[in-house]
């Protein structure tokens, strides 16, 4: 019997692409997040809301990710931010190599932040590094605000965290304490924002950030 | 969700390190997880029976250790 030591990850592959898409990135000075919610949370809302709001201010593409269709890519289309779909169908979240055939149909020198809007699922693309400077997850309270107790590995992996809909909290089982509570015990270092993408209520605060982190990107 | 991925993945770096003259010796295919590595065990076990049918590995079978984490990773393969 002989044992060979390998020791290497599994998703190397991916980590490799992310890494040259991370540099990619780097070279054009922009910002990249990669955002994540369970299907519905309102991932494409939040991208409308936040295209209308810094029109002019700075430049935003995104590479929209589906199991099926490009109604997401349609529906930021009609906001007039270029925008590239990738449909993996069946596949449960982006990868970061078709992440990088996606770049390929973007103009990024002309783009100040890239919005990488994953599939809708809160497990699978914890794991997958795009090569984005950062994971937001998005939360809506309608889903209640245990949600980051059962699927922590997405709030451990994030950097933000983006509360929707909190124009329904008088209607729906979520308390909004709790829910922050809940996601700073996984992972205290979450920035927080709380917004309505219905109302606007809370959008001023969550594009300021994105204004200065992609100054910072650019300086 | 992944784990067919996943599995494949396995079985690409299993490739890269026994050659195809060996591989029909290969016992385990010795693999580290993390508790929010977010792969499913059984999943995985089934999905590589399936990944490694019809192949020189067929004989190859998972030996899992759980840590805590995300590790995700390939240890050592067994060869007789």
């Amino acid at each position: 019997m002989a044992v060979i030591t390998i020791e290497r990850k599994v998703l190397e592959k991916n980590d490799a692409f992310a890494a040259q898409n991370r540099q990619t990135f780097a070279e054009a000075r922009l910002f990249a997040i990669n955002v994540v919610s369970s299907p519905g949370a309102g991932k494409t809302s939040l991208l409308e809301q936040t295209i209308e709001r810094l029109r002019g201010q700075l430049r935003l593409s995104v590479v929209e990710g589906d199991v099926q269709t490009d109604l997401d890519a349609q529906r930021v289309a009609r906001y007039g931010a270029p925008v590239v779909q990738i449909v993996t169908n069946g596949g449960c979240h982006l990868e970061a190599k078709l992440v990088q055939d996606a770049l390929a149909r973007l103009d990024l020198t002309a783009t100040d932040l890239l919005v990488i809007e994953n599939v809708g699922n809160l497990v699978c693309p914890a794991n997958y590094d795009l090569g984005e400077a950062m994971k937001v997850v998005l939360l809506s309270t309608t889903e209640g605000d245990d949600k980051p107790l059962k699927y922590p590995a997405m709030f451990r992996n994030a950097s933000v965290l983006v509360v929707n809909k909190i124009d329904l909290i008088p209607y729906v089982n979520c308390k909004i304490d709790t829910l922050i509570a809940n996601a700073h015990s996984i992972n205290p270092a979450l920035r927080v924002f709380q917004v309505s993408c219905t109302t606007g209520v809370g959008m001023d605060d969550w594009c300021a950030w994105l204004a200065a982190q992609v100054a910072a990107a650019r300086a | 969700m992944h784990e067919l991925g996943v599995a494949q993945s396995i079985f690409d770096i299993v490739r890269a390190y026994v050659p195809v003259d060996q591989a029909p010796g290969v016992r385990a295919v010795r693999i580290r997880v993390g508790d929010v590595a977010g792969v499913l065990v059984e999943s995985l076990e089934f999905c590589f029976t399936v990944t490694v049918a019809g192949t020189p590995y067929d004989k190859a079978v998972l030996t899992v250790d759980r840590v805590p984490g995300n590790d995700l990773q390939v240890v050592d393969v067994e060869i007789e």
